[in-house]
C-alpha cells in the first residue's frame, strides 16, 4: 500500500511521515501544492492521500475531487486547521474519506488512517 | 359475512390511503403557513441587502437573482391558498397547498394577496433597476414591507391554526364520509358478482366454510391480542417520548418529521404539532445561512449510504450550534443546542434518521464564564506584576489621570451625537477623533513611563482603531463603535488596576513597611520628601528603554530639577510634557552613535533639563535640551505645505523659529514611520494645548538645525 502526503509545511510533511511509518506503507512520497499533487498521484497512484486544504496553486478540495476522478476508490484524509465546520463537512462531501484537524497526534493521525479503512 | 369482511378490510385500506393522503396535504399546507411567515423578513432582509450594496457601491446583481426567486414563491405560495396549486420553494420541494376553506382561513389569504400585490409592484420596478438603484424606491418597498412585517406573521399564524381546524372538519365531515360509503359499496359490489357465482358452491362445502369461520374467529382474536399488545407498547413509548428530556425524532430522506417525537422537541423549537414538517424548515429559521447550508449538506450525507456513517458522525457541525428564536418581546433569544444524528438502515438503504436534540444553553454559558473567569484572573496576575515595582503614588497618579482621559474620551464619545452626525459633518467628527487620540496616546506614554507594559499595548491597539477611522475618506456614526468598545474595555482595565492597586495597599500598610507612602499620596500632594527626583528616575528608565530598542545611546543630566518647584496641581502635566518630549527626542531627534560621531559629536546624546525663569514674564519653568539633530526644518517646512498648514508663499517668508512652531499643530508629523514611541503627529499639540490653553503659560523653542534643539515650558506659580 502507498502514501501521498499532501501539505505546503515541510514540517508537516514529515511529521505525517514519521507517524505513518507504524503503518508500514510500501512507499511514500509526498507533494507541496495542489497542481503537485496531481502530477505526482497520476504516475505514483496510491491507496491512501492525506491532503491539506490551504495550499498556493490549487486548494485541496479542489484537489480531491480532481484525484477522485482519476480513481474514485482512493481514500483520501484531509488534514486542515480550519475549526470551521463547514470546512469539514464541505470535505467530505467532496468526497474525502475522513477529516482530521490540526494539531494532530500521532495517535489521532494513526486512528484517523485506520478508520478509512474500517467497514 | 366473509364478503362484508372483506369488503370491509378494502374499505378501510382505501379509507387509511384518503387520511394518510389528507394527513399528507395537511402538513404541507402548514408547512406553507409557516413559509408565509418568514416571507416578509426574507423582502426586508434581500431590499436591505440591496440598499447597503448600493451605499457600498457593490453590484446587487446577486442579490436581485435571488429576490427574483423568492418573488415568484410569494406569488405561488400566496395564491395556492385561494386556488390550490404545487408550489416549488427555494430549497427545490414540492409542496401541495390548497385553500384553508373556513371562512376566516379565506379571508385572510385575501388579505395577505392585498398586502403582497403593492409591494410585488414596488419590488418588480426595484428588479428591472439592476445596478442603478433609487434609495427612495428602496425605502419606500422597506417601509412598505417593515409596516405589513407583523400582520404577515398574524396571517401565518391564523393560516396554521384554521387548517388544524378545517383538517378536523375534512376528517369528520361528509367528504371523508362519502369518501368511505363509495369505495366501501364499491368493493361489496366488486366482491358481490364472483361470491353470487360460488354460492352453490359454497353450500355444498359448508362444513369448509365453517372450518374457515373458526379458523377467522381465531385470527380475529389473535389479532385483538396482538393490537392490546401494541397498543400497551405505544402506551410505553408515548410515556417515554412526554417524559424524555431531549429532543427526539425521526425524519425521512425529504427531511420530514415522522408522526412520533418527544414533547421536549416542541418545547426546543417552541413549535407545537411538528409531525409532518420538514425538519429543515424549522432549521432555516433559527441557523445562519451559512450553518444552514452545511446543515442541509449534512443531512444529505448521513442519507448516503455510500459515505461511511463513523466519519460523518466526527464532523457533525450542529454538536454546538448558537440558535436564534424571534422573542414575542421584540428582540432575540440565543440558545446553544446540541445535535446527534445515527442512521436507520433498512435493507441497505439509510430510509430515516433519528435525531436527538438537547438544549445546552446552561453548559455553554458556564464553560464561556469560567474561560472568561480564567482569563480575567490571568489578566489580573499581569497587571499585578506590572505595579509591583512601581511606587504606589505612581501608580496612583496613573490611574487618577487615565480616569481624567476617559472622561474626556466619553464625554467627547456620547453616543446620541453620533446618530445625529452625518457625512455632512465630517470635520467635526474628526475633531472629536483627534481629542480622543490626544488622551489615548496620553495614558499610553504614562504607561509606557511607568514600564506598564499591559497598558502600553492596550492603549497603542486602541490608537490603531483611532488611525484607521483617521484614515477614512468619509466617517458616520456608526464608525465609532468600535471606539466606544475600546474605550469601555480600557475604562475596566484601569477599575481593575485601580481595585488591585487598593487591595495591593492594604497589604502594604498591612505589612507596615510603607505607610508612609501612602500618608504621601495625597491629592494635594503634600509630600516633600525625597519625592524631587522621582521623575527623574522615571524618565532615565524610559531613555534606557528606548534607547536599546533603537540602538541608541543617550544621558539624561537633571542634577537640579525640582518637580516640587512646580504648583501641586501642575506636577502630573509636567511630568506628561517630560515624558513627551523625552520620548520626542528620542524618537527624531537623537541620530545613532555612528551618525553622530560622523558629524563629529561624541557617540552619547546628552538630554539636559533645567529650571529657568522666563524673561519676560517671569513664569517659572524648564529648558528641556537635546543635542540630537533637533527638528528637521525642511522636513517640517515640506510636511506642512503637503498637508495644506500653509502656503509655499508662507514659508518662504516664516523664520525657523516660526516653522518649528508648526509641530504644536494638532496633526501634524514628521516621523517617516509610525512606531509606539512616537510619530502619529500627536504629543505636541497636547502639551501646546495644555500649557498655553489650559493653565496660561507659555512655551519656546530654540533650534540649530543638526546641533541641537531647545524647548521652555513655562507654568504661572
Amino acid at each position: 500500500m502507498k502514501l501521498l502526503i499532501v501539505d505546503d509545511s515541510t514540517l508537516i510533511r514529515r511529521a505525517i511521515e514519521r507517524f505513518a511509518n507504524k503503518f508500514q506503507f510500501d512507499e511514500i512520497r509526498s507533494a507541496n501544492n495542489g497542481a503537485n499533487a496531481l502530477k505526482e498521484f497520476k504516475s505514483f497512484l496510491p491507496e491512501v492521500v492525506t491532503m491539506d486544504i490551504t495550499m498556493p496553486e490549487m486548494d485541496g478540495l479542489t484537489c480531491v475531487e480532481a484525484i477522485l476522478r482519476e480513481k474514485p476508490d482512493v481514500q483520501i484524509l484531509v488534514i486542515s486547521a480550519l475549526a470551521d465546520k463547514s470546512t469539514a463537512v464541505e470535505a467530505i462531501k467532496r468526497g474525502a474519506s475522513g477529516f482530521l484537524l490540526k494539531p494532530f497526534t500521532e495517535e489521532t493521525l494513526i486512528t484517523s488512517l485506520e478508520e478509512l479503512f474500517e467497514e | 359475512m366473509a364478503v362484508s369482511f372483506v369488503a370491509s378490510l378494502y374499505g378501510i385500506f382505501h379509507y387509511s390511503n384518503i387520511l394518510r393522503h389528507e394527513l399528507e396535504q395537511h402538513g404541507e399546507v402548514r408547512t406553507g403557513a409557516v413559509l408565509v411567515r418568514t416571507m416578509d423578513a426574507r423582502w426586508i432582509a434581500f431590499l436591505g441587502s440591496i440598499e447597503i450594496a448600493r451605499r457600498d457601491g457593490q453590484p446587487v446583481g446577486d442579490i436581485i437573482k435571488d429576490l427574483k426567486g423568492y418573488v415568484t414563491l410569494s406569488n405561488d405560495l400566496f395564491k395556492a391558498y385561494i386556488i390550490a396549486a404545487p408550489v416549488k420553494t427555494i430549497t427545490g420541494r414540492t409542496l401541495n397547498i390548497r385553500p384553508v376553506n373556513t371562512p376566516v382561513g379565506m379571508s385572510v389569504a385575501q388579505e395577505l394577496q392585498s398586502i403582497w400585490s403593492p409591494l410585488e409592484v414596488k419590488i418588480q420596478a426595484i428588479l428591472q433597476n439592476g445596478e442603478n438603484q433609487n434609495p427612495e424606491q428602496l425605502a419606500e418597498a422597506l417601509a412598505y414591507a417593515q409596516k405589513h412585517s407583523k400582520r404577515v406573521i398574524e396571517i401565518s399564524d391564523i393560516l396554521s391554526g384554521e387548517e388544524n381546524i378545517y383538517r378536523d372538519q375534512r376528517m369528520a365531515g361528509p367528504i371523508i364520509m362519502r369518501y368511505i360509503l363509495v369505495s366501501y359499496l364499491t368493493a361489496v359490489s366488486v366482491l358481490l358478482i364472483p361470491i353470487i357465482f360460488l354460492m352453490g358452491r359454497i353450500r355444498k362445502s359448508n362444513t369448509a366454510l365453517e372450518e374457515s369461520a373458526a379458523l377467522l374467529n381465531q385470527k380475529n382474536a389473535q389479532l385483538a391480542e396482538d393490537t392490546r399488545k401494541i397498543e400497551e407498547a405505544k402506551r410505553e413509548s408515548d410515556v417515554i417520548m412526554e417524559t424524555v428530556q431531549e429532543g427526539l425524532l425521526l425524519i425521512d430522506v425529504k427531511g420530514v418529521i415522522g408522526a412520533q417525537y418527544s414533547r421536549e422537541l416542541e418545547r426546543i423549537f417552541r413549535m407545537e404539532n411538528l409531525a409532518g414538517f420538514n425538519f429543515l424548515n424549522i432549521l432555516q429559521r433559527v441557523l445562519t445561512e451559512k450553518m444552514y447550508n452545511t446543515t442541509r449538506d449534512y443531512l444529505g450525507l448521513l442519507f448516503d449510504a455510500k459515505r461511511k456513517e463513523k466519519q460523518i458522525l466526527k464532523v457533525n457541525p450542529l454538536d454546538v450550534v448558537e440558535v436564534n428564536f424571534s422573542n414575542p418581546e421584540g428582540g432575540f433569544i440565543t440558545k446553544y443546542l446540541g445535535f446527534t444524528f445515527r442512521r436507520v438502515v433498512e435493507a441497505g438503504v439509510v430510509t430515516r434518521v433519528f435525531i436527538g436534540v438537547g438544549d445546552i444553553t446552561a453548559r455553554v454559558t458556564l464553560e464561556r464564564e469560567l474561560r472568561q473567569s480564567e482569563l480575567k484572573k490571568e489578566k489580573q496576575f499581569d497587571l499585578l506584576l506590572g505595579i509591583l515595582h512601581i511606587e504606589p503614588k505612581q501608580v496612583q497618579e496613573f490611574i487618577e489621570t487615565a480616569k481624567k482621559d476617559l472622561l474626556e474620551i466619553t464625554t467627547t464619545l456620547r453616543a446620541e451625537d453620533f446618530a445625529a452626525a452625518s457625512a455632512g459633518k465630517i470635520d467635526e467628527l474628526r475633531d472629536r477623533l483627534n481629542v480622543v487620540f490626544r488622551c489615548v496616546h496620553n495614558i499610553k506614554g504614562n504607561a509606557s513611563y511607568l514600564k506598564l507594559i499591559y497598558f502600553q499595548k492596550t492603549a497603542d491597539e486602541f490608537e490603531s482603531k483611532i488611525n484607521q477611522l483617521r484614515n477614512r475618506p468619509s466617517l458616520t456614526g456608526d464608525d465609532f463603535l468600535s471606539i466606544v468598545m475600546a474605550q469601555s474595555d480600557l475604562r475596566n482595565d484601569v477599575e481593575e488596576l485601580d481595585e488591585i492597586r487598593s487591595k495591593l495597599g492594604e497589604l502594604r500598610i498591612g505589612g507596615g513597611d510603607s505607610t508612609e507612602l501612602f500618608k504621601n499620596s495625597d491629592r494635594n500632594g503634600n509630600a516633600t520628601q525625597t519625592r524631587e527626583d522621582e521623575l527623574i528616575v522615571g524618565l532615565r528608565g524610559l531613555v534606557t528603554d528606548i534607547a536599546q530598542k533603537t540602538g541608541k545611546s543617550v544621558r539624561l543630566e537633571a542634577k537640579d530639577f525640582n518637580a516640587e518647584s512646580f504648583r501641586s496641581d501642575h506636577r502630573p502635566l509636567v511630568r506628561d510634557v517630560l515624558i513627551q518630549l523625552t520620548r520626542n527626542s528620542m524618537a527624531h531627534s537623537f541620530e545613532l552613535p555612528s551618525e553622530r560621531t560622523k558629524v563629529g559629536k561624541g557617540s552619547e546624546g546628552v538630554i539636559e533639563i533645567k529650571p529657568t525663569k522666563h524673561e519676560e514674564s517671569g513664569l517659572n519653568g524648564f529648558l528641556f535640551r537635546d543635542d540630537g539633530k533637533g527638528i528637521d526644518i525642511g522636513k517640517v517646512r515640506e510636511r506642512a505645505i503637503s498637508q495644506g498648514l500653509i502656503t509655499p508663499e508662507d514659508a518662504q517668508r516664516m523664520a525657523e523659529t516660526e516653522l518649528a512652531m508648526l509641530i504644536f499643530t494638532p496633526g501634524f508629523s514628521t516621523a517617516d514611520e509610525v512606531t509606539t514611541e512616537a510619530g502619529r503627529g500627536m504629543g505636541m499639540d497636547i502639551i501646546k494645548e495644555k500649557i498655553i490653553d489650559e493653565c496660561g503659560g507659555e512655551i519656546t523653542v530654540s533650534v540649530e538645525p543638526g546641533k541641537h534643539c531647545t524647548f521652555g515650558i513655562f507654568l504661572p506659580n
